[in-house]
């Protein structure tokens, strides 16, 4: 017991002198006017990248005459950091989930949840609301330019890129589908179990918690949204077959897809399954609301909401059910966001009879292409949802394969092994193997070359970022266009990317609609 | 007896508590907001005060470190913050692989360093005993996560023995994982066991078994077990107290869903009521565990029970 007793005391010993260091470097950090620039980032999202990424910045303003001390932190320091204002720069990512500009824009409005560059501009203000609260396209479009204009002359952030995804597949798995959006579609994929995989932990299972890509990847498998993303990121009917915009931009319409079955469930009364109605969609959007969801923001504007987060009504007037194939979206002021916002995960459709306390791990209750069996935190099992709406251009009912399973398998060489292997029909590859795959001009190795390639364009930005709040470099644009002007994102992009990303010149980078030219 | 053990129960409490407080102190003092690691970069300012509110994020330290505790006293496990499910079915959900990895391990190390070192010593294959606990010596100082790496890289990688991906439904699967587990408990009980085992053979007892021309199972099992175990379970008490902190490793690596997974996503998300549990069950999983290697050498050295009279 003595020496049980002791190694106690000497793990938790260490854990506090780990804490005193953390929050001695924090004190002891120094913010004098000659220091060099501070650039923090997290090695524990995507270490390769951003350790790599960092040493070319650092390189490229050495070469300038400006000295760049690097700060390699944790995940949770990281984000604390950020949040309370205590850095001068951080080379960060910002990956979009619905296909509008304004989602680019989001963290600048000076009324924002997070402003990670505690930025303040009544002018970018005046103009991100004017695109947001815009009645028609080509005025959201002129604003969005406009906010965007101010943010390249003020510069909070420095653009620099934005990365491809490459997914090697075997030959089976051809028919994997991807977007730019992280939507990943193995329903035309002809095999009969696929095996997948995911680097990223899987935070929920619940449609309306999910906002990172390890839940969504599960998640968007079983459940489906009024609209969705197809693979060339347009827009395209999915639960909802039409809509339509009221002339004053303030009724949104939907016409739902007709006869299309819920997975089956024991929480339907017999039978155990039931078709979709508009009555569902409504009761998705509430339970988002009432769940507090991280994504409740996007209902603020729709009538009858605050009432009903109040208590005052049990329903929100705005989302209204005037018959089963009909659904519609009153708004207070016209939104010209509404409809890429119904694309996040979190306003996928669920039954109205789920109860308050639905067990997600224990199986799925969507309409989409694969019913989730089990989901023990590290294999999620599926099944096809025999009955779903869907077929392919040929006709062949989807999903076509019988099973699948999606690991999570975070490192990336292991990964590697199993794929090589053949237990692997889908490969992530990540930047740390992009050497040993692909040769300098990006194409794959001979002995990778009878994989079948899949190379999609994200719609992200990988930029530095300063804290506005913090002399010198916050406080001096003239500072932040020297770096700028340092800068030389297209040597990542060929060195480090081998090509397989793009040189961002604005904040809003190419892909968005109405955006493409730079 | 009975004041002993109630002593040691007392003490059991005491360790939990001391634990449990530890736990909460280090989780208070990690940088970063629960908030924000469960909701996101997205969510609004209302959203996040509302979390806040209904998880009794904003009430001062001492009430949270109050109902921290309350909680624990009454097995009011909640939900946790992170995966939005019930405590208690998490960790019942999560149990039974870290029970399966733990078993295997166990059963590693008592045929690694009590079994085999007993037949090589019956065998009379002295030297193949040194490199036998030479090489576990080389095993047991690299840290699981990197051993684990090693083993998979060779195993899977190189010779092509297994798979790269873990499959828990293939029993002898689990050896891997297990024995990365368990080589830092075998070296440390191999070298104490080995040690007192020579010790024994050396002494005077041992020396008037053998001029009674007693056959040497005989003399290993009646006349030096009893004196070598004692000491060597002390320090398998040890070595098992490191497989709490070993599965976090092991379950992470070779990607079993586990206790230990479970432990590091909550700490990656701040979840408090996952970690206060988790804690809870690790310190009382430790402390029994001790008691009852404790039991065992009061049963096996009349010595000790002396010391206690």
């Amino acid at each position: 017991m003595t020496s049980l007793r002791h190694s106690h005391r000497s793990r938790s010993l260490s854990l506090l002198f780990g804490l005193l260091i953390v929050v001695a470097s924090n004190g002891c950090r120094q913010r004098n006017q000659t220091a060099p620039l501070e650039i923090l980032y997290n090695i524990e999202e995507q270490p390769t990248e951003k350790m790599a990424v960092v040493q070319i910045l650092q390189a490229q303003l050495a070469q300038a005459g400006i000295q760049v001390k690097l700060e390699p932190v944790s995940n949770t320091v990281f984000y604390d950091r950020l949040a309370k204002g205590q850095f001068e720069s951080t080379f960060e990512l910002w990956a979009l989930d619905y296909n509008d500009a304004e989602g680019y824009l989001t963290d600048f409005y000076s009324k924002a949840g997070f402003r990670l560059s505690k930025y303040s501009s009544q002018e970018f203000d005046q103009l991100y609301l004017k695109g947001l609260f815009a009645a028609g396209e080509a005025d959201k479009q002129e604003a969005f330019h406009a906010a965007a204009a101010v943010l390249a002359r003020d510069l909070p952030w420095i653009p620099l890129y934005s990365n491809e995804e490459v997914f090697l597949l075997q030959p089976g798995a051809k028919a994997f589908n991807s977007n730019a959006y992280d939507d990943y579609d193995y329903a035309e994929v002809a095999l009969p179990a696929i095996r997948a995989a995911s680097d990223v932990e899987v935070k929920t299972l619940d449609p309306a918690q999910c906002y990172d890509l390890g839940s969504k990847h599960l998640i968007s498998q079983s459940y489906e949204g009024l609209v969705a993303l197809d693979a060339d990121n347009r827009i395209v009917p999915s639960l909802a077959t039409s809509w339509k915009s009221s002339p004053d931009q303030r009724l949104l319409t939907f016409q739902l897809r007709s006869q299309v079955l819920f997975q089956s469930s024991p929480i339907f009364a017999s039978p155990t399954q039931r078709e979709l109605t508009s009555a569902d969609v409504k009761a998705s959007f509430e339970r988002l609301i009432r769940s507090n969801s991280p994504y409740a923001y996007i209902f603020d504007y729709v009538q009858g909401v605050s009432a009903f987060k109040s208590g005052q009504e049990a329903h929100v007037n705005g989302f209204q059910a005037p018959s089963p194939g009909e659904f519609r979206i009153a708004l207070d002021r016209p939104l010209s966001t509404m409809l890429p916002w119904l694309l996040a995960p979190a306003a996928y459709i669920l039954p109205k009879e789920l109860p308050a306390q639905y067990d997600f791990s224990r199986g799925s209750v969507g309409t989409g292409p694969f019913v989730l069996k089990s989901f023990d935190g590290s294999t999620a099992q599926f099944g096809a949802f025999t009955q779903y709406w869907a077929s392919d251009h040929l006709g062949v009912h989807l999903p076509i394969a019988r099973k699948m399973t999606i690991r999570v398998i975070k490192d990336a060489n292991t990964q590697q092994l199993a794929f090589r292997q053949g237990a692997l029909d889908v490969f992530n590859v990540p930047l740390a193997l992009y050497p040993s795959i692909f040769d300098s001009r990006g194409n794959l190795r001979p002995d990778w070359s009878s994989y079948t390639l899949h190379q999609v364009p994200l719609a992200n930005l990988k930029f530095l970022a300063f804290n506005m709040n913090n002399a010198p470099w916050g406080a001096d644009v003239a500072l932040r266009r020297k770096v700028a002007e340092a800068l030389h994102p297209e040597v990542i992009v060929q060195d480090l990317f081998l090509g397989k990303a793009e040189v961002d010149r604005s904040i809003i980078p190419a892909g968005i609609p109405g955006f493409e030219s730079r | 007896m009975l004041r002993t053990a109630l002593s040691r129960l007392g003490w059991m409490g005491v360790s939990v508590w001391l634990i449990v407080t530890i736990a909460f102190s280090a989780i208070s003092a990690l940088p970063g907001d629960t908030a924000r690691m469960v909701l996101g970069r997205q969510a609004s300012v209302e959203t996040v005060s509302a979390f806040r509110h209904n998880s009794g994020l904003d009430l001062p330290w001492w009430r949270q470190y109050l109902v921290f505790v309350g909680n624990i006293l009454h097995l009011r496990l909640g939900d946790s913050l992170g995966l939005h499910r019930p405590v208690a079915t998490v960790i019942s959900e999560r149990l039974q692989a870290t029970l399966q990895l733990i078993g295997v391990a166990v059963a590693l190390v008592l045929i690694l360093s009590f079994l085999l070192p007993m037949l090589l010593r019956v065998a009379g294959l002295k030297r193949v005993l040194s490199v036998y606990t030479n090489a576990f010596l080389l095993l047991g100082i690299t840290p699981p996560y990197v051993l684990g790496v090693v083993l998979v890289a060779c195993f899977a990688g190189i010779l092509k023995w297994m798979p790269a991906i873990f499959d828990p439904g293939r029993p002898f699967e689990w050896l891997l994982p297990g024995l990365v587990l368990a080589a830092y408990p075998v070296t440390l009980v191999l070298r104490l066991f080995d040690q007192q085992l020579e010790q024994a053979t050396a002494s005077p007892y041992a020396l008037r078994a053998r001029s009674y021309g007693l056959p040497r199972t005989v003399i290993l099992v009646r006349e030096l077990l009893p004196n070598a175990l004692p000491v060597a379970l002390a320090g398998l008490a040890n070595g098992l107290a490191g497989f709490v902190t070993g599965t976090f490793f092991v379950e992470v690596t070779f990607g079993i869903p586990g206790l230990g997974w479970l432990t590091w996503q909550a700490i990656a998300n701040r979840d408090i009521p996952l970690l206060a549990a988790l804690c809870m069950l690790f310190a009382v999983a430790v402390t029994a565990v001790s008691a009852l290697l404790d039991l065992a050498r009061f049963g096996l050295d009349p010595r000790l029970r002396g010391q206690h009279a």
